[in-house]
């Protein structure tokens, strides 16, 4: 019966310096950013290669590795990711994200909020969910009263029933009051009215 | 009698975080009976003066057989012959008819069973291939099997099993691949050479490095004793030893949706199926 | 009637359709994200999957082209997504959609492409 004991273990398997980041085949790929994840000075090339990769779990690899370094510029790299045009590379991104702790996520993702596309605008609202900041609260109180984006307003006002106390309670009144045709916020700023009422 | 060593909340906290650094494994302290209970073991093994003695010595490095000692101890697994047998239905049944139906050339097909326990896991495999699978007759198959634990590798190589053990097997295969020896069940020297074991600790990227181009995986009820961060690097480790297209068994409780999201789940009559997907674009 | 999926990572969002839709009689099941949608829709048949595309580790495009590949019953899908590039549509058809609605969506039409979906009324 062909079962059979194992020839010596492929060599294939051991990471070498001679592992490239723009290597044709992705395992060569995956293992060269796996390498990396320990070296700051990686930090550009790691970027570079995230902005153009393709491949699901190379891109995986990436964004442990940027995680891992964990400098600004590192995880400035990661954040970059949200607005990218591919859905999976986002995906990606906001899972990377989720390990990057509160006060650091909250800095690198801000200014998110200030994009001139409102997609982006709620890309960074989803990826600051559950985030605890007060600087946080503070921006989501001023975005509230100007923001006309009915996706982005729903959003803020979900994070802000989380986060916010009392005084948050006006902001989304005025809120409620200027979307008063859409019933989607209408239940969104309930939800966090009700949520504040708990708290 | 030995008196009983105590082992106090703060021994229980100090060997959880040692054990924990070193396999990955987390013992919460739901599991604390049995911690005390192999943990004074080792402390009366060795002579120790406390667990608080035994668990410093350990600490301060370089005991390196006393961890695998204790490592045996804590890793005690009960396991039988075709357990959750729909896997292995699923293995010959859609698992491997698809891998070779893709296969151009004649590679070799790899089986990696993950902990190996006592072996009852893989010569389950190599059997359901001979008694279940006809393709057997062309294709060539290589079998695996690893564990942290030293000592149950060693029981596996010898292959002999209890009654207990063996009871689901058919008669016909306890006919054709055992003989009885006492209570006991030997397994054939034909199914004995047909697994190659290995110590291996899933924990560690450095050791599972050399394991690559696997097409099937078996790794049942061990991450579930990791934490989520051990379990994302052991998902990561199972996804780097698979063969694109490779796929993974896990336990009947088990979902690497909640680990990974590398793998993609297929659905095959017998079970869902986690595949490292054949095209990651 | 099979449950209709909802899979959304805004748990506000996925409260707002499953409100929406219990009011009217459909039983619902909803997850967080693509990896768990794809589990939960080769374990349980589903009616109909409501999916967003912007979601952490699998987006609701490769979602439902894994979930179109597999050998299950194939449930209808509506994506509802607040992306509104000038191919959306053609997107979403591509990836196994059946419908696709802009978000915010209100309750009527929410319930009317549901039904449409459906093939009638909870």
């Amino acid at each position: 019966m062909p079962l059979r004991q194992p020839r010596p273990a492929p060599a294939a398997g051991s990471s070498g310096p001679r592992d490239r980041l723009d290597a044709a085949d992705p395992a060569e790929r995956r293992r060269a950013a796996q390498a990396l994840a320990g070296q700051p000075r990686a930090v550009p090339r790691l970027g570079a290669r995230l902005a153009i990769e393709t491949d699901r779990a190379v891109r995986a690899a990436l964004l442990d590795a940027l995680v891992a370094i964990g400098s600004d510029t590192a995880l400035g790299a990661v954040t970059a990711l949200l607005t990218a045009e591919e859905p999976g590379a986002r995906a990606a991104a906001f899972e990377a994200i989720a390990r990057i702790e509160d006060a650091r996520a909250v800095t690198l993702l801000l200014p998110l909020l200030d994009d001139a596309a409102a997609d982006r605008r709620v890309h960074g609202l989803t990826a600051l969910a559950d985030r605890r900041d007060p600087l946080l609260v503070a921006r989501l109180m001023r975005l509230l009263g100007e923001e006309t984006d009915a996706n982005v307003c729903a959003a803020a006002a979900d994070l802000l029933g989380r986060q916010g106390d009392a005084a948050a309670r006006p902001a989304l009144l005025r809120l409620k009051a200027r979307f008063r045709a859409e019933p989607f916020l209408q239940f969104a700023t309930d939800a966090a009215l009700a949520r504040l009422a708990e708290a | 009698m030995v008196p009983h060593t105590k082992v106090s909340d703060d021994d229980f906290r100090q060997f959880r975080d040692y054990f924990h650094r070193e396999t990955g494994i987390h013992f919460d302290s739901s599991k604390r009976y049995f911690v005390d209970k192999r943990l004074s073991e080792r402390v009366r093994e060795t002579e120790s003066i406390s667990a608080k003695a035994y668990l410093t010595r350990l600490a301060q490095g370089g005991a390196d057989i006393e961890l695998q000692h204790l490592i045996n101890a804590m890793t005690v697994n009960e396991t039988y012959f075709l357990r959750e047998e729909y896997q292995f239905k699923a293995l010959v049944e859609s698992v491997l008819p698809e891998i070779v139906a893709r296969r151009s050339h004649r590679r070799p097909i790899r089986i990696w069973c993950v902990p190996s326990s006592t072996g009852e896991e893989p010569y389950s495999v190599a059997l359901y291939l001979i008694e279940r699978w006809p393709a057997l007759a062309t294709w060539d198959v290589e079998i695996l099997s690893s564990d942290i634990d030293t000592e149950v590798l060693e029981r596996a190589r010898i292959g002999r099993y209890s009654p207990r053990s063996v009871q689901h097997l058919p008669r016909a295969w306890l006919a054709r691949h055992f003989t009885r020896c006492g209570d006991d069940y030997q397994l054939s020297h034909e199914v004995r050479d047909a697994v190659h074991f290995t110590r291996c600790n899933l924990a560690a990227p450095r050791e599972t490095r050399a394991f690559r181009d696997i097409d099937v995986i078996f790794c049942r009820n061990l991450l579930i004793y990791f934490d989520d961060a051990s379990r994302r690097q052991a998902a990561d480790a199972l996804y780097d030893a698979l063969a694109p297209g490779g796929f993974v068994m896990l336990g009947h409780s088990e979902s690497m949706a909640r680990m990974s999201s590398l793998f993609r789940a297929r659905k095959f009559p017998q079970a869902i199926v986690h595949q490292r997907p054949e095209d990651a674009a | 009637m099979n449950p209709v999926l909802i899979v959304d990572d805004a748990a506000v969002i996925r409260t707002y359709y499953r409100t929406i839709l219990t009011a009217a009689g459909y039983p619902v099941a909803e997850v967080g994200d693509g990896v768990d949608a794809l589990e939960a829709a080769l374990q349980q048949p589903c009616s109909l999957c409501i999916v967003d595309v912007n979601m952490p580790r699998l987006d609701g495009f490769a979602f439902l082209e894994a979930l179109r590949r597999e050998p299950v019953d194939q449930p209808p899908a509506l994506v509802i997504t607040t992306d509104r590039g000038d191919d959306i549509a053609g997107r979403c058809r591509r990836s196994g959609a059946n419908a696709y609605l802009p978000k915010p969506v209100r309750p009527e039409t929410l319930l009317a492409q549901v039904a449409l979906l459906t093939g009638g009324r909870a």
